[in-house]
């Protein structure tokens, strides 16, 4: 009887031939019997349901899983997690650890998997602990993926964009951070890394402490503090800064120091910093020098006090913010 | 595609992670249940779906989308989970364990479905179906492939689709039969 069960399958599922639905049809003409025998696996067909159960899965946890995972490239090792044969063996060799004591460096290699972090910023400048305890804090439009590889004992790091750290110096865990093509490595250490994708260069400020910024191919530098260190992906070398911008790590700080400094870098300045199209009307502005310093203070405060040293008007728009005046000779 | 997926799609292909981040926390929780439905393994859905979207990620430039993000994520997912099916034995004591009881596997995680005893006896016994069986039919059925398509996702002929398929109405309705012909008698009217 299996065929008249094929035959019956077809033609709910809308795969019978012309010919067979006719078959079919004259089939269940026959007898009664042929009729409820059709009319019970219709039912069944109809009735049929994918889901009787809605099972609940967290999507906040998946959702840190799943972040971490997201930098451009994917480490080789990761791909062992993701077959459920290895998954599997972890969880074992997990169970295996609780009994057994002492030695067994294999098993432990096995039930420690590589720790991975990310941190990304759009609009807003984005601080975080790295789960080694040290801190970063990212620009606007940067991103940054944290690696702990516990057989290579290495705390990796890749950058784009921009972003400041405070590394908890640990001998045996080198924190190396890899941005662009530059390897900068802590050597205990509160630092700036700036490698957007655009721009030619890579550069580094050290706030205190030391740090080596090397690639594979060249050496480096060792900078300490105070310090700046550029390298430039065209000609592929690096160089020291003479004298380093105090207004570099502004975004992080919210610290400015400006000392007879024309009226357009500081305008520049706040702009990067806060995020704002604030516009000289008066070309002519754009060389007044002024000498003044801001804490931390709000948007509004910065450019009142501006405006007030060089008797501006300020004239706030949808998009920018104006400011006009007559010029300063 | 409406504006607003269209917007998305676009965002994400400029790598906007807000923009996965939103498409991922909007699907999560239904594709895994959708896998679920495949592997009967809650570990190995959520394993699925989180691949899935991790590829969807990584190949987020090349993206193209005809249909709408919710169908290319769920034939990504249905995708994947045929080949978990493929490399891996289905798990019958899942399945056994669902029939026993009608317990769900993990408590105060899940919700019941409203049905009739009838779509309850009718999901138990298409669970319960051999692996082949169950994959044709439920690909028939649920996600309206034409038997030339799933002889080419399980790489079997068309002729052994249209046996399994048969071979699974006949065994569910041998199973069922005792909750049919009583049921039927009121039903009569809109079977038709």
């Amino acid at each position: 009887m299996n065929d008249i069960d094929d035959l019956i399958g077809k033609v709910l599922a809308g795969e019978a031939s012309a010919e067979e639905q006719i078959q079919s049809q004259n089939w269940i003409r026959e007898s009664a019997a042929n009729q409820k025998y059709f009319d019970q696996i219709k039912t069944i067909f109809e009735r049929a349901s994918a889901n009787q159960v809605q099972l609940q899965f967290d999507a906040d946890a998946a959702w840190r899983r799943v972040k971490g995972k997201l930098s451009g490239q994917k480490p080789l090792k990761q791909l062992w997690f993701k077959t459920p044969q290895f998954a599997r063996t972890l969880r074992i060799a997990a169970g295996l650890v609780l009994i057994l004591t002492g030695g067994l460096a294999t098993y432990k290699w096995y039930v420690q998997p590589i720790e991975t972090f990310a941190v990304v910023s759009d609009t807003v400048v984005v601080s975080d602990t790295l789960p080694d305890g040290s801190a970063a804090f990212l620009n606007r439009k940067s991103s940054l993926s944290y690696e702990y590889n516990p057989r290579e004992k290495k705390r990796k790091v890749k950058l784009t964009g921009e972003s400041f750290f405070e590394v908890k110096h640990e001998e045996e865990k080198p924190f190396i951070i890899e941005a662009q093509e530059v390897l900068v490595q802590d050597l205990g250490t509160a630092f700036n890394v700036k490698a957007y994708p655009n721009s030619d260069t890579v550069e580094v400020i050290v706030k205190s402490g030391e740090v080596q910024i090397y690639t594979l191919k060249n050496p480096g530098l060792h900078l300490g503090a105070g310090e700046t260190g550029i390298y430039s992906k065209r000609s592929r070398e690096f160089s020291k800064l003479v004298k380093a911008d105090t207004n570099a790590l502004a975004y992080k700080t919210g610290i400015f120091s400006f000392n007879k400094t024309d009226l357009g870098s500081i305008i520049d300045k706040i702009n990067e910093v806060y995020d704002t199209h604030i516009v000289l009307n008066n070309e002519k502005l754009a060389k007044c020098q002024i000498t003044v310093n801001f804490n931390n203070e709000k948007l509004d405060t910065v450019i009142e006090v501006i405006a007030e040293t060089l008797n501006l008007t300020v004239t706030k728009k949808e998009k920018e913010i104006l400011l006009d005046g007559a010029g300063c000779q | 595609m409406d504006l607003l997926e269209q917007q998305v799609l676009t965002a994400l292909k400029e790598g906007h992670e807000s923009a996965f981040e939103m498409l991922f926390r909007t699907y999560y929780s239904p594709l895994c249940n959708y896998a679920y439905s495949f592997l009967n393994d809650r570990d190995e859905a959520e394993e699925v779906v989180q691949s899935t979207f991790i590829n969807v990620w990584d190949k987020r430039e090349a993206i193209e989308i005809q249909t709408s993000m919710k169908s290319y994520l769920y034939r990504m997912v249905r995708n994947s989970c045929l080949n978990v099916i493929k490399h891996e034995k289905v798990k019958k004591q899942h399945v056994a364990h669902e029939m026993a009881g009608g317990e769900p596997m993990h408590e105060g995680v899940s919700q019941s479905v409203i049905s009739s005893e009838l779509e309850q006896k009718i999901y138990e016994a298409m669970k319960a179906l051999p692996e082949q069986c169950r994959l044709v039919f439920q690909l028939s059925r649920f996600e309206e492939l034409k038997y030339a398509e799933i002889a080419s996702q399980l790489e079997i002929s068309i002729k052994t689709v249209e046996n399994q398929m048969g071979k699974a109405l006949k065994i569910m309705r041998i199973q069922l039969k005792d909750y049919l012909p009583l049921l039927l008698i009121f039903m009569k009217d809109w079977i038709l």
